[in-house]
């Protein structure tokens, strides 16, 4: 990829070209070596199996209130905030280290997968209702204040993973079904490394194929040896992180020693559109949008439910409609943003591009195409969101961690440090609100790419539109993020 | 390892919790409606019989319903017999549990918890 652009195939293999100057961080002394060894995976994967493991037991069996719970302390203020840094320092690490995966190989020894994926669902559709269902029950059952709810959704996780992978073969799951899986999906393509190829032309000499196909046993090729890509990407013509777990199968399995964890510039992926191995066309893939736009509105409708003038919207609509239950009430609103809100943005501004392109794509083509524009704006909010929560309560792990020691009789971690926090407020903000502009500029970048790609002569025109969506939704996250916490476990009060 | 670990916390916990301590408490807190900022947590401990448990050490810690936030700890005063104070800086709104700590004169323990709901900003 690269910023001057011809044709999406011929900047696909620019790219490659210039692959010798980038940075590899499979070469990386020590760490590309770690990376490398047949077990990495597993090694990351068993502590957060571990931690797993504690967070299920404790939020079932410890103390309900929330703050004092490794459950709830670990899921919505550590996790959330590490993935979201990490994602946006490097890539898709989380996906690598997934404990669901490490239970689901265990579980292959003893059963095997027989059937494939149906293929009316070998789509997004059904994780991102997934998606949406847990951004709606989270507020609903105010999932953060209950360590036991907590604990049972990273059991019913486990659980998941194992029942359908256990049924469909290959990386159902990951693929088609997992809710975190997507939001890390669509999250790094703004992540500054990816799985590449290292050099083009070695593969065009591959006989072998081994990234997708596995290594065989060269007497019985029916026996893999070592795994290829179970998500289906043929690494010489993956485009972008999306779909990729980083699980590094096709590292391994490649017999040249070609690919690697390589560099490249945030969301530039977002400003082409060449068919993507396993993929394929973003412009055409609609369950794709619907994916980058509930990545995007759910970034501000997450935060919105975290705020005072949710509560008042919610009983203002109660007392209008008199309606007294939160669910329908809260749908209305869960509506409003993730559906209402999108249309009329996304569509007036589709439909002026398409007026000012000449109409050369189909409105809902044009409105699919720029969609993913939006995407680093909706990642810097959920990049503000989640580290805010990380960056005020990092330190709170502390005196959790030994108060559930000494639940337990144990005394060696000391009293609990209960002020122990993070940093104050006042610091936090203003990184906040420099990953808002980071996020916003990088949209800026991404719609004027696209504009320029349709409308050569006059890009400002077709760019217009969404810089001014783009705009608009960095002045809300801007605003959410300026209003004071305010969280209640049940919204309507009454 | 699963098993393992629900077993020792299940028994753990369980040392923890006392159904039937015998401590009747009446809590109110003002001002109303409950607002970012202090308040004052009114606590009317009583033995079962009735009698007013006096003389008893009652620590207040105050924790907001999301985890990550700092507690908010606060010793209650004896005002009249059996009637303790306790003055509480409500840091943020939302919804706050209270966790009663009671140190009665014959020793032991005893724990409560109350909630605050809608705590609102100033």
């Amino acid at each position: 990829m690269t910023l001057v652009t011809s044709s999406p195939r011929s900047t696909y293999d620019e790219s490659k070209v210039r692959e010798a100057s980038r940075f590899d961080l499979l070469r990386v002394p020590m760490v590309g070596r770690l990376l490398l060894w047949k077990h990495s995976r597993t090694l990351l994967q068993l502590p957060v199996l571990l931690v797993s493991v504690l967070m299920i037991a404790h939020g079932i069996f410890g103390p309900s209130i929330a703050p004092k719970n490794l459950a709830t302390v670990l899921s919505w203020v550590h996790f959330r905030g590490v993935l979201i840094l990490i994602l946006v320092c490097a890539g898709n690490f989380f996906c690598m280290a997934c404990p669901f995966m490490l239970v689901r190989n265990a579980a292959r020894r003893l059963f095997r997968a027989r059937w494939n994926w149906p293929r009316p669902l070998r789509n997004k559709w059904l994780s991102v209702g997934l998606f949406v269902g847990i951004l709606f029950c989270y507020e609903l059952f105010g999932w953060w204040s209950s360590p036991w709810l907590t604990a049972w959704i990273v059991l019913s996780y486990f659980i998941a993973a194992l029942g359908v992978d256990g049924l469909f073969k290959h990386a159902s799951f990951c693929k088609f079904v997992c809710p975190i899986g997507q939001f890390n999906f669509i999250a790094s393509t703004v992540s500054p490394l990816e799985v590449q190829v290292r050099e083009q032309q070695v593969c065009g000499t591959c006989m072998t194929k081994d990234c997708i196909r596995g290594t065989r046993e060269p007497d019985n090729p029916l026996v893999v040896l070592q795994r290829g890509c179970e998500l289906a990407l043929f690494l010489p013509a993956k485009v972008g992180n999306m779909d990729c777990t980083f699980c590094l199968d096709c590292v391994h399995a490649c017999p040249h020693d070609n690919i690697g964890i390589m560099s490249r510039i945030p969301a530039e992926e977002l400003t082409v559109d060449p068919v993507r191995s396993g993929v394929g066309v973003f412009s055409r893939r609609k369950d794709l949008s619907a994916l980058a736009v509930i990545f995007t509105f759910g970034a501000l409708m997450n935060a919105f439910g975290m705020v005072s003038p949710v509560y008042a919207l919610e009983n203002w609509l109660g007392a209008v409609l008199h309606v007294h239950r939160e669910a329908p009430v809260l749908a209305l609103i869960f509506g409003a943003v993730l559906l209402l809100e999108p249309l009329v943005l996304l569509g007036a501004a589709s439909w002026i591009t398409w007026r000012v392109t000449g109409r050369k794509r189909s409105l809902l083509t044009t409105l699919t195409r720029y969609s993913f524009a939006l995407v680093p704006v909706g990642f810097g909010m959920w990049l503000a969101h989640y580290s805010f929560h990380f960056l005020t309560g990092v330190l709170t792990i502390v005196p959790v961690a030994q108060s559930a020691v000494a639940d337990l009789g144990f005394r060696f971690l000391g009293s609990p440090h209960w002020p122990w926090t993070g940093m104050p407020v006042r610091f936090v903000q203003p990184i906040e609100m420099g990953f808002l502009l980071l996020g916003f500029v990088g949209s800026l970048m991404v719609a004027w790419r696209l504009a320029e790609e349709d409308l050569a002569g006059h890009p400002v025109r077709a760019f217009l539109p969404w810089a001014s969506v783009g705009l608009l939704l960095l002045i809300a996250s801007v605003w959410l993020m300026t209003l004071p916490m305010d969280m209640r476990a049940t919204l309507m009060s009454g | 390892m699963l098993v393992v670990l629900c077993t020792l916390m299940d028994s753990a916990c369980s040392r923890q919790v006392r159904a039937d301590d015998g401590l009747r408490i009446e809590s109110t807190i003002s001002p109303k409606p409950v607002r970012m900022g202090w308040s004052t947590l009114t606590l009317v401990l009583a033995q079962r019989d009735g009698t007013p448990l006096r003389d008893a050490g009652v620590s207040v810690e105050a924790d907001m319903s999301h985890a990550g936030m700092a507690p908010v700890f606060s010793d209650a005063s004896e005002s009249v017999p059996g009637t303790y104070q306790a003055a509480l800086n409500l840091t943020m709104p939302g919804d706050w549990v209270l966790l009663l700590h009671v140190h009665p004169r014959y020793g032991g323990m005893l724990e409560r918890q109350i909630e605050v709901k809608d705590v609102r900003a100033k």
